[in-house]
């Protein structure tokens, strides 16, 4: 790189990683004996990823679909069997 | 010797060689499968059979039928039992093509999908055809293995007559039908042949089915997929866990328990219950089977109900998740390793310009003793040299070398294969050698041909 110019990285988030570590907490959460304190947990990151995915979910609804070009002469998209 | 990888991935998908496939922490389970399809592909020669396989697997995806088994039934509305169904892959008739021919790229290859229908008490069958076309410049993009149909109303005509019958058609990359195909029954393999395992932990052969179907669905890719192809986070909840936590005791949740007659009739499954705490000489006791779990926060403000059948269904999902990846992930560890003997190889093959190991005894001593010596710092003859052709090679030589100017340091001259170097000679100026490739090619200026 050179000097004087500073690369700025691109940081996307990570849905995956993000689900990820989620499911490692509340895995982490039913370890050992399960007090108050452990269900309170489980039950905030439950909160936590229904609305992480509600988010998500919204997310991608507001994607165009890709554009596709037509390959034959107007045929009709069926339902599969 | 081949390679004990390069074997088992020509055994289990058909390649041939292998190239470099990299996920990243941004591969979801959908992107991953596809990249391993990708690679398979790219790595294998595929011959119609190849393709015929690809078509079957394709037809049972879009009728949710079980890929990779031999003997498959249907659910007839007019008999208990199973009837019988059969796929049959075949090449399309001239007709067919003609009609195609003005509405389909020609350079795909084309099949016709029959599925018949029997049913064996009324002696009936029904077919049903389907084309599917395979596209080898990949370009068919989302629109891989969706069906359509040219409706009878369009202005078309079969044989010289107007369509009356709807034509059902699909297209598909020709990469993701041979690699999905490839995966797809293999996976199926896998789980075949730990069946009674992994039945017994709750993953059963359809769901698995299911789940590999989606991830051969273009309409999943991205991150629009994702929330299918995820763990479920209520699936991770043990029973440890669950054991804890009251239950709803609603009276819709209550239920008299079944005789010992009824259930050794088996009029009922899994049927668990204990008493109603309110009421625990009442004949009715709670029906643990469906009565919710109650998962308070930690301020008593709000109420979680968690249901065990959806429990279940989570958890059977996020084992599916967990057998693919965990596939996935052996496969890629089988290519990083074979990437990584193909470079180990590549370094301890010796260049075209250093001296080879394992030199015959004949050829080490027609090294010695060639007259060529005179002209070169050094000889070396590759074991697959003709050593009577090479008596010509040497005359001729001789002959050049006396023509050609002389220079102040001597070369080497080696006779090698340099078909890694996609050159029939090279020079190395290092150590100033000279390596020529003495095979013959066949062609007007191709190789010395000894």
């Amino acid at each position: 790189m050179r000097e004087g110019v500073i690369k700025m990285e691109e940081e996307t988030f990570n849905t995956g990683s993000f689900n990820q570590y989620l499911l490692q907490l509340i895995q982490k959460h039913q370890k050992g004996p399960i007090s108050d304190y452990n269900k309170g947990a489980v039950a905030a990151l439950l909160e936590v990823s229904e609305e992480f995915h509600r988010l998500v979910d919204e997310m991608d609804s507001q994607v165009d679909p890709p554009f596709v070009e037509g390959t034959t002469n107007d045929p009709i998209e069926a339902d599969n069997d | 010797m081949e390679n004990q990888l390069t074997s088992l991935m020509k055994q289990k998908y058909g390649m041939t060689k292998s190239s470099k496939l990299v996920f990243t922490e941004k591969d979801t389970l959908y992107t991953s499968f596809r990249k391993l399809a990708d690679n398979i592909y790219k790595n294998g020669e595929w011959s119609p059979e190849d393709e015929r396989a690809a078509v079957d697997t394709m037809i049972r995806n879009q009728q949710s039928l079980p890929v990779g088994q031999e003997t498959l039934t249907w659910r007839s509305k007019n008999t208990v039992e199973p009837q019988p169904l059969t796929i049959t892959i075949q090449e399309l008739s001239e007709k067919e093509k003609n009609f195609f021919e003005a509405r389909i790229d020609s350079n795909r290859s084309g099949y016709k999908a029959i599925t018949t229908k029997y049913d064996e008490t009324s002696g009936a069958e029904e077919a049903k055809e389907n084309f599917i076309f395979l596209d080898p410049t990949n370009k068919t993009g989302t629109k891989h293995n969706r069906r359509y149909y040219y409706n009878a109303g369009s202005d078309i005509y079969w044989d010289g007559d107007r369509v009356d019958t709807r034509i059902y058609f699909s297209e598909g990359n020709m990469n993701r039908a041979i690699g999905y195909d490839k995966l797809q029954r293999d996976i199926l393999k896998v789980y075949d042949s730990r069946s009674e395992e992994l039945s017994e932990e709750g993953l059963s052969r359809t769901y698995l089915e299911r789940l590999l179907r989606d991830l051969t669905n273009p309409t999943y890719s991205g991150q629009k997929g994702w929330s299918i192809f995820r763990k479920n986070e209520y699936g991770e909840l043990t029973d440890e866990f669950l054991e804890t936590l009251p239950r709803d005791e609603s009276v819709k949740y209550w239920q008299v328990p079944p005789t010992k007659e009824q259930l050794e009739e088996g009029r009922y499954d899994n049927f668990n219950w204990r008493d109603i705490s309110t009421a625990p000489n009442d004949p009715n006791k709670l029906n643990l089977d469906k009565s919710p779990y109650i998962l308070e926060s930690a301020d008593g403000l709000s109420r979680r109900f968690l249901y065990p059948d959806r429990i279940r269904e989570y958890r059977v999902h996020n084992r599916a998740v967990d057998f693919i990846n965990t596939y996935i992930q052996d496969t890629y560890d089988v290519f990083l390793q074979r990437e990584y003997e193909k470079d180990i190889e590549k370094q301890v093959r010796a260049s075209a310009w250093q001296t080879k190991k394992h030199i015959n005894k004949e050829t080490q001593e027609l090294m010695d003793h060639t007259s060529l010596n005179d002209h070169f710092g050094f000889i070396e003859v590759d074991n697959h040299v003709d050593l009577e052709l090479f008596g010509q090679f040497e005359k001729e030589m001789n002959r050049i070398s006396a023509l050609l100017p002389k220079t102040q340091s001597t070369a080497d001259l080696r006779l090698r294969k340099l078909g890694n170097y996609h050159a029939l000679g090279i020079y190395h100026p290092f150590t100033q050698t000279i390596a020529i490739d003495f095979r013959d090619y066949g062609d007007s200026i191709g190789g010395i041909g000894i």
